[in-house]
C-alpha cells in the first residue's frame, strides 16, 4: 500500500471557531465568517488576509439542510468574499472537516501553497431536527427494505450491544462517557451544552434507541471552526508557537450496516490509527490529549480500543479506572467532544484541531491538560465505513 | 385434467372482536355470525399475504419458483387501480418475469376466476404449473356492517397436470348485473344496498344455489356425494344456510365455515375455504367450492382428493392452527382505526424546503420580505442579499448601513424561461438581472428577480424596472412572498 511514509510537518498557525449551538439567528454563511474572523485574530503575529493562496469548505449535508446553496466551494468563496481563488470543497461523513485539513496539508507538502484556509460548518438546525439527521440515516441500507427505525443512535447503537455481549461492558459504562463528556463541556465556552449531568440522569433518562437514551445521544448543533495551515518554512512569519501536524490517516469501507466483520469495534479506526501513529513514530501511549468521535457513547469506548488506549474489550474497565479522564492517563475529549460540544458535521473535524492547537499551544484554559506534546483528533463516519486520525506535535518531528 | 399439487395459505395474527367494535358503534357493527375477524397490519396488505401464502404453497407442493409458468391474482383490495400486484407478488417470490402473470378483479369472485383461469392453462397444456392466488383485505366505512365483517387473509394453489393431490371437476357459472355492494374509483371503502336480506335473496343464494345446482348436474352428483362444501362466507350465517337448504350433509360444512373466526376474506373466502376441506379430507373424498362475488356471480367446482394427499400432510401448517390462541393477537378499536389510517398522526409533517425554513425566513425576513439591504460603509456598494465581508472583491470591509434597497432598476441581462418547477407561474415568463436606480458598483447593486406584467417583447436591456410584491406560490399551507420586477415607463418615487 503507497503511503506517506514522512512525517507531514505542516504547522497550524491560526485556529478559531464559534460557540457552537442551537444558532437560529446564524445562517451558514455568517457562522463560517465568524470562525474566519476569529481564526485570523488568532495569528499571534497577525495575517493579511490576501496572503491566504487557496482554501478548503468541509460540509456534509447540503442536500437536505441547505438547498439554497450550490454544492460547491464557492459557498466559501461567497461567504468570505474570497474572490478569484481556489475552493475545495469535502465531504467525507463525520470525517468531512478532518478531511478537508487533511488535503489541505497534503497542498501545502505537495509544495502548491505557503498559506492555505481550511473551514468547517454546517448548519443543522434550518430544518427540524428529525428531517436533518433522522431522515439522513437511512441511507445507510438498501432503498427498498431499509428499516425505516434506523437512524444514527441505532446503527452506533447495536456496537455498543455487541460490546455489551461479547466483553460484559455495561450500560453504566456508557454513561460514564456522558457524564465525562458534560463535565469537560462546561470547562469549554465553545460547548453547546455546558452543564453536568449525573450518573442517575443518564441511566434514567428517555430512551432513543437501546441502550442509548438521550444523554448517551450528541445533539444536533449549528457551528463553524477555521485553521490557517502554512508550510514549515514560513509557520514562524505568523507565530512562535505553531502546532505541526505530524500525520494524517483516512480509511474507508462498506457502508452497509449488514456487511460489516463485527460489531464490537471499527476496524476502519484501528488501520487509520495504526498508520498515523506509524508515519508519526509514535505509540498510543505517546498521546497527550485526544479528541475523538463520540456521536454516541458508545462510540467513544469503543474508540479507546479501536485506537489502542486500552486493550480490546477493556474500554469499559479503562473508563471506570479514570483513563480517559482530564487528568488520567490519555485525557479525551476534553473540549466535551460531540456529545457535549456539538457535532456539526463538517466542523467537527476541524474544531478539534482547534481544540488541539489550544492544548498544545497551552491555552486551553479550565480544561487545560498538563504540559501536552502531543495531540490526536478523530472521526469516525457512517457507522464505521469512514475513520480519519490526525496527530499532532508541539515541534516538526523527524523519524529516522 | 388440471389439479391441485400444492396449497398454502395465510391469515393476518392480528385480530379484533365484534364485540369490540360494538363497543363503538352498538348500532352499527352487526355481521351475523361473526365472532371476530382478522386484521392485515399496518405492514401487511394483498401483497405480503399473497407471497406468504404462496410460499407455503410452494413447500407443500415440494416445488421451487422457477417451476411456475404462471401466476394469477384475484384481489379487489390492491393498493393500484392502474399497476399490477400480481408482478410485484412474482418478483418477490422469484418467479420468472417471462411467465404468464394476470390480475383479475371486479368482484370478489376473482379468486375463483384466478383459480379456474390458471387451471384453463393447464387442462389446455400450455404450462406445467401454475399458482392462483386469491388475497383480500377490504374496508368498509367506519361503523357499517361491512366494516365489521371485511376480514384479511390469502390462499394459493399450484396448479398442474401430473401428480396432483386433488383433481379439478365440473365448472358452473350464473351472473347476474346487480346492486348490493360496490366501490367506485377514487373511494377507498365499500358500499351497499342497505338491506341485507335482498342482497342475500337475490346476491348471494340465487348466484350460489344456481351454480351449485348446475355444476352437481353437469357432474352426475348429487348433495349426499360432497363431503366437503367450500363456499364464499360474506357472514357467518348464510353459507350455513346454504349447506341446509341444499341438503348436504350437515358434516360437509364443519371444517370449512371460517367466516365466525376471519371474517369476510373476499377473494381468498372460498380458497381457504377449500384449503381446510383438503387439510382433513381422505382420497376420492369430493369438496364443492362455491365462490360468490357482488355485482353479482358465482362460480362452482368439484376438487376430489387422491392418493397422493396423504403423503403431503404435515408439510405446511393446517388452516385451523391460524385459529388457535397463540396464532392470534387482539387489538382494540382504536388501533384498528389506526391500522386502517383513519386516525392519522400529524407529528410528523411534511418536509419544508430549507430555502423557506422558518428559522432562515425569520432570520431574513427583514431583507427578503422589508426588502432591506446592507450598504458598505467604505465603498458604498449595495449588498443584497445581507453579508458579512463587503461584495466588492478588494473592499474588504466589515462595516455596513442597514438602508433600503432601491425598487426601480434598469434591466442588465434577461432571459426567457420555459421549464420551471414552481407553482403557480405559468412558463415561459421573462426574468431579469437589474442594475438599480443609481448603482455603478461591480458586483453588488444588482438584483434578480421573475417578471410580472410585462410582455416577452418588450422586455429589452436598458428597459426599466421596479419590484412589486407578489406571492411565490405555497408550501405547506404556508404563502411565500416575493418581489417579482415589472416593465415601467418612468423612474418612481424611491426608486
Amino acid at each position: 500500500m503507497a503511503r506517506v511514509k514522512n512525517p507531514l510537518n505542516v504547522a497550524m498557525v491560526g485556529a478559531g471557531m464559534i460557540r457552537f449551538g442551537e444558532l437560529f439567528e446564524k445562517s451558514l454563511e455568517d457562522m463560517i465568517f465568524e470562525s474566519y474572523e476569529n481564526c485570523l485574530k488568532s495569528v499571534d503575529k497577525g495575517i493579511e488576509e490576501n496572503a491566504i493562496e487557496a482554501a478548503w469548505f468541509g460540509c456534509c449535508l447540503p442536500g437536505t439542510s441547505l438547498r439554497k446553496e450550490i454544492v460547491s466551494g464557492a459557498t466559501l468563496s461567497n461567504a468570505l468574499t474570497f474572490y478569484d481563488k481556489p475552493v475545495s470543497r469535502v465531504e467525507n461523513a463525520c470525517c468531512t472537516g478532518s478531511d478537508a485539513l487533511r488535503q489541505a496539508a497534503f497542498a501545502i507538502k505537495a509544495g502548491v501553497y505557503d498559506v492555505v484556509l481550511v473551514v468547517g460548518a454546517e448548519k443543522m438546525r434550518d430544518i427540524p431536527g428529525r428531517e436533518s439527521m433522522i431522515g439522513q440515516a437511512n441511507t445507510s441500507y438498501h432503498q427498498w427494505w431499509h428499516p425505516r427505525g434506523l437512524t444514527g443512535p441505532a446503527m452506533y447503537g447495536q456496537f455498543g450491544v455487541a460490546h455489551m455481549a461479547k466483553y460484559g461492558t455495561k450500560k453504566e459504562h456508557f454513561a460514564m462517557v456522558a457524564v465525562k463528556n458534560h463535565h469537560n463541556g462546561t470547562l469549554d465556552p465553545y460547548a453547546h451544552f455546558q452543564f453536568e449531568v449525573t450518573m442517575e440522569q443518564v441511566m434514567n433518562a428517555p430512551m432513543i434507541s437501546w441502550p442509548l437514551g438521550l444523554f448517551d445521544c450528541c445533539p444536533t448543533t449549528d457551528g463553524a471552526a477555521a485553521v490557517i495551515l502554512a508550510s514549515e518554512d514560513i509557520a514562524r512569519q505568523f507565530t512562535d508557537k505553531p502546532v505541526y501536524l505530524w500525520s494524517s490517516a483516512l480509511v474507508c469501507d462498506d457502508f452497509y450496516g449488514h456487511q460489516k466483520r463485527h460489531y464490537y469495534q471499527w476496524d476502519t479506526t484501528t488501520i487509520a490509527s495504526k498508520t498515523a501513529y506509524e508515519i508519526a513514530g509514535i505509540s498510543p501511549k505517546d498521546i497527550d490529549v485526544a479528541e475523538i468521535h463520540d456521536c454516541f457513547t458508545c462510540t467513544e469506548l469503543i474508540d479507546y480500543e479501536d485506537l489502542g488506549f486500552c486493550d480490546r474489550g477493556k474500554g469499559g474497565q479503562w473508563i471506570e479506572n479514570g483513563g480517559p479522564m482530564l487528568d488520567g492517563e490519555i485525557p479525551c475529549n476534553v473540549s466535551g467532544g460531540l456529545k457535549s460540544k456539538g457535532h456539526p458535521i463538517g466542523a467537527t473535524g476541524v474544531a478539534q484541531a482547534c481544540e488541539i492547537f489550544w492544548q498544545l499551544r497551552g491555552e486551553a484554559g479550565k480544561r487545560q491538560v498538563k504540559d501536552p506534546k502531543i495531540g490526536l483528533t478523530h472521526n469516525l463516519g457512517g457507522t464505521g465505513a469512514v475513520a480519519l486520525v490526525n496527530i499532532f506535535g508541539i515541534e516538526p518531528r523527524q523519524v529516522s | 385434467m388440471a389439479g391441485i399439487i400444492g396449497y398454502g395459505v395465510t391469515i393476518p395474527k392480528k385480530r379484533i372482536s365484534t364485540k369490540s367494535i360494538a363497543k363503538i358503534w352498538p348500532g352499527g357493527g352487526i355481521a351475523a355470525g361473526i365472532k371476530e375477524k382478522s386484521v392485515a397490519a399496518e405492514d401487511e396488505d394483498i401483497v405480503t399475504l399473497a407471497v406468504e401464502a404462496s410460499f407455503n404453497a410452494l413447500k407443500h407442493a415440494g416445488l421451487s419458483a422457477s417451476d411456475i409458468g404462471a401466476l394469477y391474482l384475484g384481489t379487489v383490495s390492491s393498493q393500484y387501480i392502474d399497476k399490477s400486484s400480481a408482478i410485484l407478488i412474482a418478483e418477490a417470490i422469484g418467479i420468472s418475469c417471462d411467465v404468464k402473470i394476470a390480475d383479475f378483479g371486479g368482484s370478489v369472485r376473482a379468486g375463483s376466476a384466478a383459480f379456474l383461469g390458471c387451471a384453463g392453462l393447464i387442462d389446455s397444456k400450455k404450462i406445467k404449473y401454475g399458482l392462483a392466488i386469491g388475497a383480500d383485505c377490504q374496508a368498509g366505512e367506519m361503523g357499517s356492517q361491512l366494516e365489521t365483517a371485511y376480514g384479511a387473509g390469502a390462499a394459493a394453489f399450484i396448479l398442474g397436470a401430473d401428480d396432483v393431490i386433488a383433481e379439478l371437476g365440473g365448472c358452473a357459472s350464473q351472473s347476474t348485473s346487480l346492486n348490493t355492494t360496490w366501490r367506485v374509483a377514487g373511494k377507498d371503502y365499500v358500499n351497499f344496498y342497505d338491506d341485507a336480506r335482498f342482497h342475500r335473496t337475490a346476491g348471494y343464494f340465487t348466484h350460489i344455489k344456481q351454480a351449485i345446482g348446475k355444476c352437481l348436474a353437469e357432474t352426475n352428483l348429487k348433495p349426499e356425494d360432497i363431503s366437503y362444501l367450500a363456499v364464499s362466507q360474506p357472514d357467518g350465517k348464510s353459507p350455513v344456510d346454504v349447506a341446509k337448504s341444499l341438503k348436504f350433509k350437515p358434516e360437509a360444512a364443519s371444517f370449512t365455515i371460517l367466516s365466525p373466526m376471519m371474517g369476510d376474506v373476499g377473494s381468498a373466502s372460498s380458497l381457504i375455504a377449500l384449503a381446510a376441506a383438503l387439510d382433513n379430507a381422505r382420497p376420492d373424498e369430493k369438496i364443492l367450492v362455491a365462490s360468490y362475488g357482488s355485482g353479482a356471480g358465482s362460480d362452482a367446482f368439484i376438487v376430489t382428493a387422491k392418493e397422493g394427499i396423504n403423503a403431503k400432510r404435515g408439510r405446511i401448517t393446517p388452516v385451523q392452527n391460524y385459529f388457535e390462541e397463540n396464532s392470534k393477537q387482539y387489538i382494540e378499536y382504536i388501533q384498528y382505526e389506526k391500522i386502517k389510517g383513519r386516525l392519522k398522526s400529524q407529528a410528523l409533517p411534511e418536509p419544508m424546503s430549507s430555502v423557506d425554513s422558518s428559522p432562515s425566513l425569520w432570520r431574513d425576513k427583514d431583507f427578503v420580505f422589508g426588502l432591506m439591504a446592507l450598504k458598505c460603509s467604505k465603498c458604498g456598494s449595495i449588498n443584497f442579499p445581507r453579508r458579512n465581508i463587503c461584495v466588492e472583491k478588494d473592499c474588504r470591509s466589515r462595516q455596513f448601513e442597514k438602508v433600503p434597497l432601491p425598487r426601480c432598476g434598469v434591466i442588465e441581462t434577461f432571459f426567457h424561461q420555459y421549464v420551471v418547477y414552481l407553482d403557480p407561474e405559468q412558463a415561459p415568463f421573462p426574468m431579469c438581472i437589474a442594475r438599480l436606480a443609481g448603482k455603478q458598483e461591480e458586483y453588488g447593486g444588482k438584483v434578480t428577480a421573475m417578471m410580472v406584467d410585462s410582455p416577452m417583447e418588450d422586455v429589452k436591456v436598458g428597459a426599466k424596472v421596479e419590484l412589486v410584491l407578489r406571492r411565490h406560490g405555497i408550501e405547506n399551507d404556508i404563502v411565500k412572498y416575493g418581489y417579482k420586477f415589472r416593465l415601467i415607463k418612468e423612474d418612481k418615487v424611491g426608486g
